[in-house]
């Protein structure tokens, strides 16, 4: 490593931490509104200031490895809140497995056969297949299925917005107020952003979201490379 | 994303305790953490698992948690101390993280492009579905709690 890579490197991960923090200003200012996702404005500025200064991805992505190294901790950190609200699990073992499995495999078999009916190619078909779960398992899951994890990223953070955005007036047009349920179809569907929204309602349905992001986020990964399999 | 740390309760902190020790700790909680991902990386090779190896670091720590917790109160006290803050940073900041690899999106230009119309379909359709279908099977087959204001 010479000093141009250090500096560049030292560069371009400054000016990724500044755009995430713009993103987290504008999420203050819109109130904490789903819409202003920091990862997502940053994900946008960083593209915009890319394709501005036309710098090749593959330099951009070398620099900044240090970001995504700590994915891989970040990831294993999830296991804390699994641990930590676990208890709840054994109290409604039977709803937990039954609802989570079901919804965890609808979800992806529906993502793989909607994207192939409209005519998607195969590769959009393995990015959107293990898109319900925690972004970065998400990415991980896809990059060994053979989808593309960038895309993969963005089709996350899509569907939490949109699962954040719409469960409240789901569940209230289905009768649904348990708040268990409510939490584990927040976190099952639409892993972080979601959960955050369901955390709103109390602790129970924040600790069953807790457990739908890790318990679906274990699953998926168990389960995607076979229904890959399948599709192929 | 960015919230939820919102989900794991606060660690105990002794109160006026310094910010090295803190850093201190935090970094053993980082390495701990880095432990896993390499323990999780090496058991997925040997037992040739089709788990990424950060998912297996996931499933170790929280049995490893959930072990200590139950049998050994004083390394409870120190996971408690150590991994616990950090982890709870690198949750919450954990957009950050992934901002360089989602803005590769700009290599995936013609994907967007030709098949936006699978992407929307399939994004909303499996979303609303796996809400639906995991929120109704719970809602039928688990112990009624209070009821949740919507």
């Amino acid at each position: 490593m010479n000093l141009h890579d250090i500096l560049q490197s030292f560069l371009w991960t400054a000016i990724t931490v500044a755009c995430y923090l713009v993103g987290l200003g504008l999420r203050r200012l819109a109130r904490n509104h789903v819409l202003a996702n920091p990862a997502l404005i940053a994900m946008i500025l960083v593209a915009i200031l890319l394709l501005a200064t036309h710098t090749a991805y593959a330099v951009y992505f070398r620099a900044t490895w240090v970001l995504t190294f700590l994915l891989a901790p970040a990831t294993v950190a999830l296991g804390i809140p699994l641990a930590k609200n676990f208890a709840h699990v054994r109290q409604s073992l039977s709803g937990v497995i039954l609802g989570l499995v079901t919804g965890s495999l609808t979800s992806l078999v529906s993502g793989v056969l909607l994207v192939r009916w409209l005519g998607g190619n195969k590769e959009l078909a393995l990015s959107m297949l293990p898109k319900a779960v925690t972004t970065p398992i998400a990415m991980s899951v896809a990059g060994q299925i053979g989808g593309i994890p960038a895309l993969t990223a963005v089709l996350a953070v899509l569907g939490g917005v949109m699962a954040a955005l719409t469960f409240r007036t789901v569940f209230g047009i289905l009768r649904i107020s348990h708040g268990h349920a409510i939490g584990l179809a927040a976190g099952t569907a639409g892993s972080g952003l979601a959960a955050s929204q369901a955390a709103e309602l109390g602790d129970g349905p924040a600790a069953f979201a807790a457990i739908g992001i890790g318990l679906n986020g274990l699953l998926t990964a168990l389960v995607a490379p076979l229904v890959a399999t399948i599709f192929k | 994303m960015n919230r939820e740390s919102k989900t794991i309760t606060p660690p105990s902190r002794t109160p006026g305790k310094k910010t090295g020790r803190r850093v201190v700790s935090g970094l053993f909680g980082l390495f701990i953490l880095l432990a896993l991902v390499f323990v999780g990386g090496d058991a997925r090779k040997a037992l040739h698992l089709s788990l990424p190896g950060p998912v297996i670091g996931l499933a170790l720590l929280a049995v490893i948690f959930l072990l200590v917790k139950r049998f050994h109160t004083r390394s409870h006290r120190h996971l408690n101390l150590r991994v616990v803050p950090v982890s709870r940073l690198l949750v919450s900041q954990m957009g950050l993280l992934f901002v360089p690899v989602g803005a590769g999106i700009i290599t995936e230009g013609d994907v967007l492009r030709h098949e936006w119309l699978p992407i929307v379909a399939a994004v909303i359709g499996s979303t609303m579905i796996g809400l639906v279908v995991t929120g109704w099977l719970m809602h039928r087959f688990a112990p009624k709690p209070k009821l949740a204001k919507i």
